[in-house]
């Protein structure tokens, strides 16, 4: 006899939730040796601020896992990096747009007079700021980070390269704002980092948005219970019953709002992004290291973090592919589709589960993991490729923060401008990534526990964030202490 | 027949070790017609660095390895 099984009987059974993770925090074990060029999350959707429905929003963010007290240094990104957004239009899996971002520290090397007149000597300060920063007054800062970014049509080593400019004053370099170190240092951080919203000229008459700079981590998840071994209870109630892990997380993000006339073809409205960070291939430590000069990086670029839908890195490929995956290229994903058709994860759950009835879904390939990871849906933001890429179709309206649903297309009344269409920063992508590989996709008699309603117990949804541009929130200060503990609460 | 093959056998694994402990360069050691770890590496910083190439290949090759601390120096001159 088969049965569906209840919430009510599996919490009555279980002790311990399904398996969640950080978005890609960390996924793999090579990029974790460089974390500033490692991707967290990357969000594309269209933009749902009042009056700018005719534009998607695009963000990276890189740096896991940022203690705001993390100075003296903070969390600047790697200048010998090249970060990327790219954009396939045409759905070949293949980049047709790429922004590509370097970074450079300056430092203003700013010094004291110390000592008795007699015999002052002017000696160098071993800290970022020497007194309190706001939009108009940054000379207390001891390094600058500024930026540039590169417009590439076509292949992103071989494509035609334009620079980005300011759309103000034609200038094709950019200050990021450095990170929150405290209210001391920064009393007024919104306006600050407001100051670093660029419009930008991207050509052709369009015209967008930038902000690169600290953010609080968006992503929401019981991380450390859930990496050891599952260690939390109620895996079917509230959806905010267990705490988030990156409250007190800050993250650096790269954000783009760019014209949907500029990002889309002509030939249909389904974009699919991703997000990529390199290194040169061969890295020389300096044994005489100075501020500017701390190695010698050449050769080419080797691409070392891959991101687009969240979890996939995370939860869908095995270990041994894990870096593999992060220096792969969408087109060639044909050698990660075992990983899709037949998953691990379910089979995971099942396996801890399996005393109070939970199951597996019995349908292979799994072409419903197949149409939401690798082709798109059907109807909804399929592109013609098979390729591990975030879809989105831009002829969807955008939903108004207010009214959007944390479960996105699989909400009971689905919210089509979320997850898997793109994704928002206040789509569950956990909750519903567990559900969607438990068989909610699929007909009850391939999935007997398709129907469970799933969570972490951590929930996020759209008033965690701002609704508008850049969208992601003002970064937790470092100081005073209070700040980071009032965010964990 | 089969005792010929296994003298030839360990006459080639002679050789190859042979080769193998003359291959070293400063006490890194190293594989017969293996890759000189810091000329390679030199090579891909000063005649390699460009944003429209590949990068080169690793796996299959070996590399010797020098551990003479200036062997870099040329790359921060």
């Amino acid at each position: 006899m088969r049965f569906r099984l209840t919430p009510i009987a599996l919490l009555a059974a279980l002790s311990v939730a399904p398996p969640a993770a950080a978005s890609s925090h960390r996924e793999a074990p090579f990029v974790t040796k460089h974390p500033k060029i490692d991707a967290t999350d990357f969000y594309l959707f269209r933009s749902y601020e009042d009056g700018r429905a005719g534009f998607v929003t695009v963000v990276a963010n890189y740096l896991p896992l940022q203690d705001p007290y993390g100075g003296p240094n903070y969390f600047a990104l790697d200048p010998d990096a090249l970060y990327e957004i790219l954009i396939d239009n045409d759905g070949d899996a293949r980049e047709d747009l790429t922004f590509q971002f370097r970074f450079q520290s300056t430092l203003s090397d700013i010094a004291l007079d110390v000592g008795p007149a007699s015999a002052t000597k002017r000696v160098s300060v071993p800290v970022v700021n020497v007194g309190p920063i706001s939009p108009g007054m940054t000379e207390a800062l001891n390094v600058v980070e500024t930026y540039s970014v590169a417009l590439v049509r076509g292949d992103r080593r071989r494509g035609r390269a334009t620079p980005v400019r300011n759309a103000a004053n034609g200038q094709s370099v950019f200050t990021k704002p450095v990170d929150n170190i405290g209210l001391k240092s920064i009393p007024d951080y919104p306006a600050y980092a407001a100051a670093h919203v660029y419009s930008i000229d991207l050509g052709g008459g369009f015209t967008g948005r930038m902000f690169v700079g600290q953010r609080k981590d968006p992503f929401v998840v019981n991380l450390g219970e859930t990496f050891d071994l599952v260690n939390y209870s109620n895996p079917l109630g509230p959806p905010d019953a267990q705490p988030d892990s990156l409250a007190d997380k800050n993250v650096t993000s790269l954000v783009l709002e760019l014209p949907i006339a500029f990002v889309t073809s002509g030939s249909g409205p389904v974009i699919g992004g991703w997000t990529a960070a390199s290194l040169r291939q061969a890295r020389v430590s300096n044994p005489k290291p100075t501020f500017a000069i701390p190695s010698i990086e050449g050769g080419a670029w080797v691409q070392q973090s891959r991101l687009a839908s969240p979890l996939v890195n995370e939860l869908v490929i095995g270990l041994k592919d894990k870096d593999r995956f992060n220096a792969s290229h969408p087109k060639d994903d044909a050698q990660f589709a075992d990983y899709v058709t037949h998953p691990t994860l379910p089979a995971i759950i099942e396996l801890l589960f399996r005393d109070a009835g939970v199951r597996a879904p019995t349908a292979f390939p799994r072409t419903d993991l197949v149409a939401a990871f690798l082709t798109g849906v059907d109807g909804l933001n399929k592109n013609g490729s098979v390729a591990e890429m975030l879809r989105l179709n831009t002829s969807v309206p955008p939903t108004p923060a207010a009214l959007q649903d944390r479960l996105g297309v699989i909400a009971e009344t689905p919210d089509l401008a979320g997850f898997p269409n793109g994704r928002r920063p206040g789509d569950d992508v956990v909750d519903v990534a567990l559900r969607v590989v438990m068989g909610k996709l699929l007909p009850i008699e391939s999935a007997a526990s398709g129907g469970l309603p799933f969570t972490d117990g951590a929930v996020v949804d759209a008033s965690f964030f701002d609704a508008a541009f850049p969208y992601l929130k003002t970064p937790i200060p470092g100081s005073p202490n209070g700040a980071s503990a009032a965010a964990k609460r | 027949m089969k005792t010929r093959k296994k003298r030839l056998g360990l006459l080639a694994s002679a050789v190859v070790a042979l080769l193998a402990g003359c291959g070293g360069n400063g006490g890194g050691g190293g594989d017969a017609g293996a890759t000189r770890f810091d000329d390679f590496v030199i090579d891909i910083v000063q005649n390699g660095t460009f944003d429209t190439i590949d990068p080169v290949e690793l796996n299959g090759q070996s590399f010797s390895f020098n551990e003479d601390p200036a062997a870099f120096d040329v790359l921060f001159r």
